[in-house]
């Protein structure tokens, strides 16, 4: 998505009212103007926050080993310090510095989240585009496949996948599809393909009731009579219009994302060796008593990161309706 | 009213539309709702033929279904001599551009994502997009999937499916039944005996069953997969070409999407880098009109071009395309719903009722000497702006447009319509000419004494509400429709 | 209501979950079948593929991947000679094609048994129904409670919108939705039991063993769980309220001198919370999800210690019983709420029917 379209009261706001979802319609439309800027000027203070803890989140995606912190499974100094200057979140029960756990962990929370957004938006936005398209056969098709995806409980068909494909501290050789991989990447990547398949169904409907509006209107049968072929009609027509809605859900759909991810960890399954929020989260439990900042700081990074996607894609679209289908 | 038959026809036209069906299915239950049944009318070069009815009664359809979005349940419509039910895709893409049609929203005509200088540039670009070699991938493609397509639909392969499918479910349900009624053995496995040897050779049936489908999906999903895998190198060279010429056309078409915003009225210096939102609604829909106008268009249907503006501006855009018919030498099909419009500019009038054609006629003729009960109430419900005229004697139809899903037999105007009788109910009225140039499908036409009665009884209010005229009881004084 | 009837006189006569729960259901179909019949079969007939499907795709995804001698092995142990193995292998049918043993297991799972253990030789069935009524008894909390803080917040919330009351309310809801629910348990945890000792930090005591111990003990298991779902119906109902509060019926209210607090609960209120129904309905999905996870971390021993268990322990028997199981139940609730939903709803009958 490009720029212009993050900021609000932008096409999205129109998108608000033509997407027929009553209930953001009724936010929007029935407040008074004071309000109005009331809201306003809270906006621009969190919404810049936001963006900026998320850069900063980004940052630590692509660059982790680029900043100045101990590497991962460096020993830096005694097991489970309090904060201090030189180890500035303090050291876990491996003697690690758990600022590198944090900033490590959002490699991997958050990249196995986004990429698994990533596809799923790609699988589901494209399902949905065609269900909602062509409609008759093919939407009745594409949107049993979807309810029966819908069928199982999103974190149940996570484990289920994680935990068979990619049993922990299992077989030496695993296999991830054709490829002889290591244990580890083989849980990450089985993970990553679980998560994109738990995204897929809610993104469809999204995308699906989206299409059903947008193409409904004239301009798309107006590109018609001109002879525009379907495939160019999907793609400037409709897609355009459809995508801020699947964009919001998108961040929405990472912040669930990153809360599954680290919920498998709890479970055990998935690699449980390497570094991530919910893996640090889940061994600090034990020294909860006495060491809490072990799980204070990760905790603290989640939950900020979830804050910001949550208020961003507040302020999109509120998508009351389209949260519930998520995981 | 609500005829069938082609006796006004005059041969020759630039464009012909006989026996002109549209049904959409509703529901699962196999109801279809009758938007347009049986419609005919032809256009002569030069002329601006209108069309007339109530809100609902097909309009539009009649409009799309002509350019075949979608394309009609039945029935033919010929450009000049060519049928276009007969063309094949490309060959329609190609015959499109003479053929044009204006949408009934304004706003809702435009793609809010795109500027004005892309969507007007569309067609051309679209067309310009064509020019470059189709690669053979793509051409398989094209082949492939219809071909494919049908064979998925065929009858014999679906109930095929659908037998195997059930079938292998109550072998299923057999096998589950038997066996979960006998006792585990040791190892908790579960014996069905003689019901389970019978399930296991049902279930082997209905697979049987489900072969072909399984081997004609499954052989077309690799072709397709396939053909994706090849298309993407072509489509990458492809991109690449139109990349390099991309320049050149630009400039080009810079200048026709010029010239066209500059005939509509829409300062193009200005607003070729706009989006929709940005204009008005009359803008918008001159945007349209040049759209349409790009294309070099010989005829254009304009669905309710100007019932969505205001007053001031309707007369403009109405007076725009006038003069584009003029300058251009085109034929217009143009639908409303109010008829003081349509009576101003169109040469003859089609006048429907529930997806059903009743009268065609000159409009003058319609309006002073209607034949047809429906055309008479339409006409009475155009203001006059007379004191003297007592609004009480007014035309009234009563009760409500019958539902298009279930018409009514026979005249669909029955319902309604006070000299109904027996006929009415039994036998469809064909359409017949009934004075030079006048058609009319009813079986009581009005006559002289008729018109006589109905004249100038008409309400004061300019309202273009026709529904609400029609639904309206007897006002309580001159000068109020309630 | 003859179905909840049902559950509790079955509870207090003392017959099986799933027994009450099957009473139930077939009660409700039965109901929705005389007002909507048409449409209850419509869906019934999607019921069943449905149901088969996601068996089979949990089936699948065991045999596919673990193949009979990991099983035998880790069954057996690493030093399991190669006749043994052969022998676990035909004596558990784990050679046979892949239809025949979802079948197999099918027509066991359809009176309930969902095969033995290899690990520890119980019943599948047995070890779940133990776990599963203390999973349910943790959302229903859950729901409950999320129900309690939820409504009068989003009245509350919709009575002030805009105002401070409002943004307070509001904020402290998106703050909710976005706290993991194992966060806010695991902090919940620090500060209520650790520090201040309040309350029990883990294990779980029967309701029959003590009514107290119970709910002091399912307190933070269902705040924890409670607080993002409330926060999530909060918001709808605060929506939904919000434009209800616009409509003239209200207006009129008002100007008949009726007051705020009869208007926003007597008038407002239930033409506000279709929304929030529905998703009630839907967010069982999120629920079960989030119970699995509370479960460790309190240690109660419901669906989701016996997932970890069957995952660290290779007990895959119980991992797809376990998952079976709750997936089924998600599809039954669905189907359940849908019906209810038409019945509420005379629009969808409508335009199904
Ligand atoms: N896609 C569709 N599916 C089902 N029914 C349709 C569809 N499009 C139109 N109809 C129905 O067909 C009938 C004719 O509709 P149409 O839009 O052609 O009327 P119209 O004469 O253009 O009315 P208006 O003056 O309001 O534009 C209506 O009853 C409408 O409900
Ligand atoms: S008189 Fe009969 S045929 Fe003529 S319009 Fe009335 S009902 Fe139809
Ligand atoms: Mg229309």
């Amino acid at each position: 998505m490009s720029e212009p379209d993050l900021v609000p009261d932008s096409p999205v706001d129109r998108l608000k009212v033509d997407g027929g979802n009553v209930s953001s319609l009724a936010e929007t439309s029935g407040e008074p103007a004071a309000a109005a800027s009331y809201q306003a000027k809270k906006k621009g203070v969190f919404f810049w926050l936001a963006i900026i803890w998320l850069a900063i989140i980004l940052i630590c995606v692509l660059f982790a080993n680029f900043l100045p912190v101990p590497e991962i499974d460096e020993r830096v100094g005694d097991i489970r310090q309090g904060p201090s200057s030189e180890n500035l979140l303090g050291t876990n029960n491996l003697g690690r510095s758990v600022l590198s756990q944090c900033i490590y962990g959002a490699r991997r929370s958050m990249g196995v989240a986004m990429i698994a957004t990533l596809g799923g938006t790609i699988m589901g936005g494209t399902i949905g585009l065609l269900a909602g398209f062509y409609r008759r056969t093919i939407d009745t098709v594409l949107t049993s496949i979807v309810n029966i995806m819908l069928a199982i409980p999103g974190l149940v068909l996570a484990l289920a996948l994680v935990g068979f494909f990619a049993p922990s501290g299992g077989f030496e050789d695993q296999r991830f599809l054709f490829f002889d991989v290591s244990p580890a990447t083989n849980a990450t990547l089985w993970t990553a393909i679980a998560l994109a398949i738990l995204a897929t169904p809610a993104i469809a409907r999204v995308a699906r009731a989206q299409t059903l509006v947008w193409s409904d209107r004239e301009f798309v049968l107006a590109s018609r009579t001109i002879g525009t072929r379907n495939l160019r009609i999907i793609v400037r027509d409709v897609l355009p219009n459809v995508l801020p809605a699947m964009a919001s859900f998108a961040l929405i759909g990472i912040a669930a994302l990153v809360v599954v991810e680290a919920a498998l960890a709890f479970f055990g399954v998935g690699d449980v060796t390497g570094a991530s929020w919910g893996i640090a989260i889940n061994n600090g439990r034990a020294d909860l008593e006495d060491y809490p900042h072990m799980v204070l700081f990760p905790s603290l990074f989640m939950f900020l990161t979830i804050l910001s996607l949550n208020y961003l894609a507040d302020k999109f679209v509120d998508l009351s309706d389209i949260r519930e289908a998520g995981v | 009213m609500a005829g069938s038959g082609t006796a006004h026809l005059r041969g020759g036209g630039a464009l012909t539309v006989e026996h002109l069906t549209v049904e959409f299915p509703v529901g699962t239950s196999g109801d279809k709702v009758h938007a347009v049944s049986d419609v005919s009318f032809d256009l002569m070069k030069g002329e601006t033929l209108g069309v007339v009815g109530e809100s609902g009664c097909g309009k539009s359809t009649t409009g799309k279904a002509i350019m075949r979005v979608p394309p009609p349940t039945s029935g033919s419509v010929r450009l000049g001599a060519i049928d276009l039910s007969t063309l094949g895709a490309d060959q329609l893409r190609d015959v499109r551009g003479r053929l044009q049609m204006i949408f009934q929203d304004p706003i809702s005509s435009l793609n809010p994502r795109r500027t004005i200088r892309d969507i007007v540039a569309e067609p051309l670009t679209v067309r310009w997009l064509d020019g470059f070699p189709r690669y053979p991938a793509a051409q398989a493609w094209d082949n492939f999937t219809p071909a494919m397509l049908k064979l998925w639909k065929n009858k014999w392969l679906v109930l095929l499916t659908k037998i195997g499918l059930g079938v292998l479910l109550g072998g299923v349900l057999l096998y589950v039944v038997a066996s979960a009624v006998g006792e585990p053995d040791q190892f908790g496995r579960r014996d069905g005996g003689a019901g389970a040897d019978l399930a296991n050779q049902i279930i082997r049936g209905g697979g049987l069953l489900l072969a072909p489908a399984a081997i004609v999906g499954i052989i077309g999903s690799a072709i397709w997969l396939l053909l994706v895998f090849l298309m993407i190198p072509f489509k990458i060279a492809r991109s690449v070409l139109v990349a390099m010429e991309k320049k050149e056309f630009a400039k080009e078409v810079d200048e026709k999407v010029f010239t066209a915003l500059e005939e509509v009225g829409i300062p193009a210096q200005v607003s070729m880098t706009k989006y929709p939102h940005e204009f008005s609604g009359g803008q918008a829909q001159r945007i349209s009109i040049a759209r349409a106008l790009v294309l070099d268009p010989e005829i254009i249907i304009c669905d309710e071009p100007v019932s969505a503006l205001d007053v001031s501006v309707q007369a403009q855009v109405l007076n725009l395309l006038e003069d584009l018919k003029a300058s251009r030498d085109i034929s217009l099909i143009f639908i409303a719903h109010d008829l003081a419009v349509v009576k101003n500019i169109s040469d003859r009038v089609v006048v429907m009722y529930l997806g059903k054609v009743c009268e065609v006629g000159q409009p003058d003729l319609l309006y002073s000497k209607p034949r047809h009960p429906y055309t008479r109430a339409l006409m009475s419900a155009i203001p006059v702006p007379d004191p003297l005229v007592d609004p009480r004697s007014a035309e009234e139809i009563d009760g409500e447009l019958p539902s298009p899903i279930h018409p009514p037999s026979g005249c669909r105007f029955r319902t309604r319509c006070a000299r109904a009788t027996e006929i009415c109910s039994t036998a469809e009225p064909e359409i017949a000419e009934v004075a030079d140039g006048q058609f009319v499908a009813c079986h009581h036409p009005l006559d002289e004494k008729d018109w006589h009665l109905s004249e100038r009884s008409v309400p004061v209010t300019v309202s273009s509400d026709l529904d609400g005229l029609l639904h309206s009881t007897t006002p309580e004084a001159p000068g109020g429709v309630k | 209501m003859a179905a909840i009837v049902i559950l509790i006189v079955g509870w207090i006569v003392g017959i099986p979950l799933s027994i009450r729960l099957g009473l139930a259901f077939l009660v409700i179909v039965a109901g929705a079948m005389v007002t909507n019949g048409s449409y209850v079969l419509k869906r019934l007939a999607t019921l069943v593929p449905t149901l088969l499907l996601v068996t089979l795709f949990t089936f699948f995804l065991q045999t596919k991947r673990v193949t009979p001698e990991v099983v035998a092995i880790r069954v057996l142990g690493t030093g399991a000679n190669a006749d043994a193995v052969d022998k676990f292998i035909v004596e558990n049918n784990l050679d046979a094609p892949f239809l025949q043993q979802y079948l197999d297991w099918l027509s066991g799972a359809v009176v309930g048994d969902l095969g033995t253990s290899f690990v520890n030789n119980i019943s599948v069935s047995e070890q779940i129904g133990e776990a599963i009524p203390i999973s349910l008894q943790l959302m229903v909390y859950a729901q409950l409670l999320a129900l309690v803080i939820s409504v009068p917040a989003g009245v509350y919330a919709a009575y002030r919108a805009s105002r401070r009351g409002d943004a307070v309310v509001s904020t402290a809801a998106l703050g909710f939705l976005s706290i993991p629910n194992f966060i806010l348990a695991t902090f919940l945890v620090y500060i209520l039991a650790l520090w201040l000792d309040l309350l029990p930090a883990t294990s779980y005591v029967y309701l029959h063993e003590s009514v107290i111990d119970h709910f002091k003990h399912m307190l933070l298991p269902s705040v924890s769980l409670a607080m993002a779902l409330s926060a999530t119906y909060m918001r709808l109902l605060r929506g939904d309220m919000v434009s209800t509060l616009q409509e003239s019926f209200i207006t009129t209210a008002k100007a008949k001198g009726v007051s705020p607090a009869k208007v926003l609960w007597g008038h407002a209120l239930r033409p506000s919370s279709f929304t929030l129904l529905t998703v009630f309905a839907v967010n069982s999905g999120v629920l079960i999800g989030g119970a699995l996870i509370i479960e460790i971390i309190f240690i109660i021993p419901g669906m989701g210690n016996k997932i970890v268990a069957a995952i660290v322990g290779f007990d895959f028997l119980v991992l797809q019983g376990a998952v079976v199981v709750l997936a089924v139940g998600f599809v039954l609730l669905n189907f359940l709420i849908d019906l209810l939903y038409t019945a509420l709803d005379p629009r969808i009958r409508n335009v199904r029917a």
